[in-house]
């Protein structure tokens, strides 16, 4: 391979986002190539179908299922409201008759005639799709997808959970170290309800039922434990695909899992972004085409469109880049490489492996394998 | 098996091949060399199925790139003018171009399915093997005596994104209801394929014949309706190979077609494309075959952990039967914090040689599970993830136990009395008889110290009698599985020189014993007796390449080495890093409960093995 690439997650100023809005089947877009959109605007729509209603018509009338073939009344395809006879039996040469109403409204999608059931399927359901961010639309794909593009502020974190959600970014004015109580919050002098609350190593139970009670969009911070997220997810998470969790708000880790400080530029950032609106999600997907969780926030755009560097660009590794490790036994700590030796090396755990060798910021020389870095801004 | 294509393996001299994973296409070149058919070189690049890339051939060509920079030779198309640019130039003119290119494919998290059937353990068992076989994920298992409420399955169903639903159920003139209930609650749930917006969901019916159409007439308005032969036309029998043969049908021509990039790829090679598992079942099977041995195979990856087996029925001819199994949750990376829940911390910190904290063992997991390309650079770090890797391959293991049983396999019969004097279906897995064991997959094949790949196996499989153990070294398994339905003696030569790596050769004792028992005496041809006892675990050197003649004699009546109980035998046994292990530990492994004496026992096994823990 001609070049090498760390991963790295990206904390923006300012760049270009896109974001590509899709339907799960195919539907109609309500937008038009270079139209701007806000990040509630509907873009697409489509009909989901409605359930089905299977009707055992032999089971409810109590005959046999010859007997309820012959006295259907319905056929396939055919629309039907709620309370139309679908079937009607006589017995004891036509003394008695028994009709089966229709439970609900839609068209008969099936009639079996081994077991006299009948299906309905009921009223298709309405699906839209929002623009998720603020932005301008740049491509439409027919009735299937819509491309928005905003100049955001733009920060990944390693590991989120919960769904999109929409808020006002509030940096908290707290060390990057300190883990969030709900006396923390207290003190914060502005309503949090709708906040996306950046800062922190980490929030504790306390923490986090406080974000819950005051109605907090989201949370970014540091990390958090795994006792931590099990107890705010409800379960033990065991595969990293996420965003689907039933949870109160958006949690996003910035690190990774135990006690580990939030970055310097998150922190930096966020203070930037202070009082702006901003979409957040947590879905997390740690796989090919991975999905980390972010925060956009839109912004005007710049004058200069030379300062502007598009979202999700590569970097390749190289003397004097700014790294962070990502594994134990420097875990967390930042660092400037300063040699790249072409040659496997051997590392304690006795594999050889391409390695970095890098100077942290506590002055420490250390030699990492290139696996174990990513690149921070 | 088989090519449909004809190909003259005669005429072939060079043979592309890739394995398009979930994360890496991996190529391969093999080449007719002088010493005879070889693995010569070999790329990789990450794979292209999704946004901002998706088209497979894209990762393709990368890792062609590589092995054509790597060879020095032109194998690729290189006119930028053509559309042709960058898939294998064919045919090969002297040293320019290949023969052939094949091609396996997990990518996209491979073939998924959903199958159902009327009774769990047996016409869903039925389905699930026929899925499995034909290298699929089984994301759902649906029967009508699965406990679960009618709402539950369909809301189940509704959110999965399958590949193909495989229905069976209801044998030849039994239940016409149980089947057409399946239909219904497919058509209910109205899953929508994964690829494709307009593709119409493939579903395979394998039921009783009798309700096929009216079962057509449910599904036919929203799904692709194919039906099959039934896959249990009798209690006692079971027909799995049409509905293997229409998955593979499906997949390549239905839902491969629709996967980005996957057309184009088709077209490259004459051969079908089959789904990696199925090509890694197809090589196992043609070992166990040439060698006349069962084999126990797994390949445990970042997501997924995927079990092999090849072992005689107890039926007269012995008859050799292949299963799969498929764990879809327990894995390298990915999934390694499900393993931890799956196994529980104290399953997992039993196999340190160590303290660590419990917590520590979460966070340090999770943390690997979000950076999953990320290596363990510690010795502590590496031993924590060894530790992980027992644990998922025990657990594959028990889940494979479950699905290999009795019936599985191509067409056989048992009687019908057989099913009621039996409560569960007898288990296929044989650990006395069973032969070889092979690992693949980073964490195996790509251990610092191949020592530590044999005990990883030892410790996860409990092995016993004599048991050979190698490593595929660099996950070769599809490709030469592709490769060997056009030329299966190349594959099987380069599957012996260039794919298995020998770790060596496991000796098992077991049967009741005290402490310190002599279990059984080994009597090696240079003269060297050992004497295995009971809790200890030793280890003497055979070189990879070497063989060496023993002979076996349990020390009591009741003890069995894989002879029977208290038989004598001689056999021979096949080197590699770890040379012969005597294992006198017992079965079920014991490892003890409190702290201090845990760390103690299993620093010795450490030491037993060469492996130093620093």
């Amino acid at each position: 391979m001609a070049q090498a690439y760390a991963p790295a997650l990206e904390v923006s100023e300012r760049t270009i986002v896109r974001k590509v809005r899709e339907l799960p089947l195919p539907g109609k877009h309500l937008v038009q190539q270079g139209q701007w959109v806000e990040a509630t605007t509907s873009v697409l729509a489509a009909e989901l179908p409605g359930d089905l209603s299977i009707i055992r018509a032999a089971d409810r009338l109590g005959f046999e299922v010859e007997d309820v073939m012959r006295g259907i009344v319905v056929s396939v395809g055919e629309q039907v409201v709620e309370g139309q006879e679908l079937a009607r039996v006589k017995s004891f040469f036509g003394w008695f008759q028994s009709a089966l109403p229709s439970p609900a409204a839609g068209t008969i999608e099936f009639i079996t005639e081994a077991n006299a059931h009948i299906g309905i399927r009921h009223a298709p359901i309405p699906l839209s799709v929002d623009a998720y961010v603020q932005g301008r639309v740049i491509e439409v794909e027919p009735g299937k997808a819509v491309t928005i593009e905003t100049e955001a502020g733009f920060i990944q974190g390693i590991f989120g959970v919960g769904g999109e959600r929409r808020g006002h970014v509030v940096a908290l004015a707290i060390p990057p170290d300190l883990v969030v109580t709900d006396q923390v919050l207290a003190e914060v002098n502005q309503p949090l309800d709708n906040a996306i609350l950046v800062g922190g190593a980490t929030f504790d139970q306390s923490g986090l039922r406080y974000a819950a009670e005051q109605r907090v969009s989201a949370v970014i911070c540091g990390s958090i434990d795994a006792p931590g997220l099990a107890d705010f997810v409800g379960y033990e998470i065991g595969v990293s695909i996420t965003g689907d969790e039933p949870v109160p708000f958006t949690l996003i880790v910035t690190e990774g899992f135990g006690r580990l400080a939030i970055s310097e530029r998150v922190r930096s950032l966020a203070k930037q972004f202070h009082g702006r609106n901003a979409s957040v999600n947590g879905a997390t997907q740690v796989r090919a085409g991975a999905t980390r969780p972010e925060l956009i926030v839109p912004l005007e755009p710049a004058v200069d469109r030379q300062i502007v560097q598009e979202a999700g660009q590569g970097r390749p590794l190289e003397v004097g880049a700014k790294l962070r490790i990502i594994r134990v036994p420097y875990f967390g700590a930042f660092g400037t490489i300063t040699a790249l030796p072409s040659e496997p090396e051997s590392i304690p755990s006795g594999a050889r492996v391409r390695v970095l060798r890098a100077r942290l910021e506590s002055g420490e020389e250390v030699t990492v394998p290139r696996a174990n870095v990513e690149l921070v801004p | 098996m088989s090519s449909d294509t004809k190909i003259d393996p005669a005429k072939l001299a060079r043979v592309l091949a890739t394995d398009c994973g979930s994360t890496t296409t991996k190529a391969v070149l093999f080449e007719l060399t002088p010493e005879g058919w070889r693995q010569t070189f070999r790329g990789e690049a990450p794979t292209t199925v999704e946004r901002p890339v998706a088209d497979v051939t894209i990762g393709a060509t990368n890792a062609f790139l590589e092995v054509q920079e790597l060879s020095g030779r032109t194998l690729l198309y290189a006119d930028a003018e053509q559309e042709a640019e960058g898939s294998p130039l064919r045919p090969r003119d002297g040293d320019v171009g290949v023969d052939l290119y094949v091609s396996t494919s997990s990518a996209g998290g491979g073939l998924q399915m959903i199958v159902a059937g009327v009774v769990g353990d047996m016409t869903t068992a039925s389905a699930e093997r026929a899925a499995l076989g034909a290298g699929a994920i089984v994301m759902d298992a649906i029967s009508i005596d699965d406990g679960r409420e009618q709402y539950e399955r369909v809301q189940k169903i509704r959110h999965l994104r399958p590949d193909i639903v495989l229905i069976a159920g209801g044998t030849e003139g039994g239940t016409l209801d149980h089947p057409l209930e399946l239909a219904e609650t497919i058509l209910q749930a109205d899953p929508r394929p994964r690829f494709g917006e307009t593709l119409r969901l493939p579903v395979i019916y394998a039921a009783n014949s009798a309700a096929r159409e009216q079962a057509r007439g449910i599904l036919e308005g929203r799904f692709e309706f194919v039906a099959e032969e039934n896959i249990r036309p009798s209690l006692e029998e079971e027909n799995l190979a049409p509905a293997r043969d229409a998955i593979h049908e499906l997949f390549l021509h239905h839902v491969m077609s629709h996967a980005p990039g996957y057309k184009k790829l088709l077209g490259w090679s004459p051969v079908p494309i089959i789904p990696t598992p199925a090509a890694v079942g197809e090589m196992v099977q043609r070992a166990a075959e040439r060698w006349d041995i069962q084999i126990l195979a797994v390949d445990i990856g970042g997501a997924t952990t995927d079990v092999f087996s090849v072992f005689r029925a107890s039926d007269e001819a012995r008859t050799a039967v292949f299963n799969r199994t498929v764990s879809a949750n327990l894995g390298m990376s990915y999934s390694v914090a499900n393993v931890l829940l799956e196994a529980g911390e104290e399953k997992i910190r039993r196999w340190l040689p160590f303290e660590c904290a419990v917590n520590e063992i979460r966070d340090r997991l999770r943390n690997k599970m979000i950076r999953p390309t990320s290596i363990p650079y510690t010795q502590e770090d590496l031993l924590l993830e060894q530790a992980v890797c027992r644990e998922a391959l025990r657990l594959a293991f028990e889940h494979h136990k479950r699905l290999a049983v009795g019936l599985a396999g191509a067409q056989r019969q048992r009687t019908i009395g057989d099913l009621f004097v039996q409560a569960k279906p007898e288990s296929l897995v044989d650990m006395l008889g069973l032969g070889l064991i092979i690992g693949s997959g980073g964490v195996l094949s790509h251990a610092p110290d191949r020592r530590s790949s044999a005990f990883m196996l030892l410790d996860a499989y409990e092995p016993e009698g004599v048991t050979r153990l190698a490593v595929d070294s660099i996950f070769m398994m599809p490709h030469l599985g592709v490769f060997a339905t056009v030329h299966p003696e190349a594959a099987a030569e380069i599957f012996i020189r260039d794919c298995l790596v020998d770790l060596g050769t496991v000796i098992a004792p077991v049967g009741k014993s005290k402490p310190n028992m002599v279990l059984a005496e080994v009597r090696l041809a240079d003269g060297e007796v050992v004497l295995i006892r009971s809790g200890t675990l030793t280890r003497r050197e055979l070189p990879a390449g070497q063989r060496m003649q023993v002979s076996i004699r349990p020390a009591a009546r009741h003890i069995n080495v894989g002879a029977g109980p208290g038989a004598s035998f001689e056999t021979e046994l096949v080197g590699g890093e770890a040379g012969i292990l005597f294992d006198g530990r017992g079965r079920p492994l014991q490892v003890p409960s409190s702290a201090a004496e845990r760390l103690a026992t299993v620093r010795g096994w450490y030491d037993a093995l060469g492996l130093e823990v620093r």
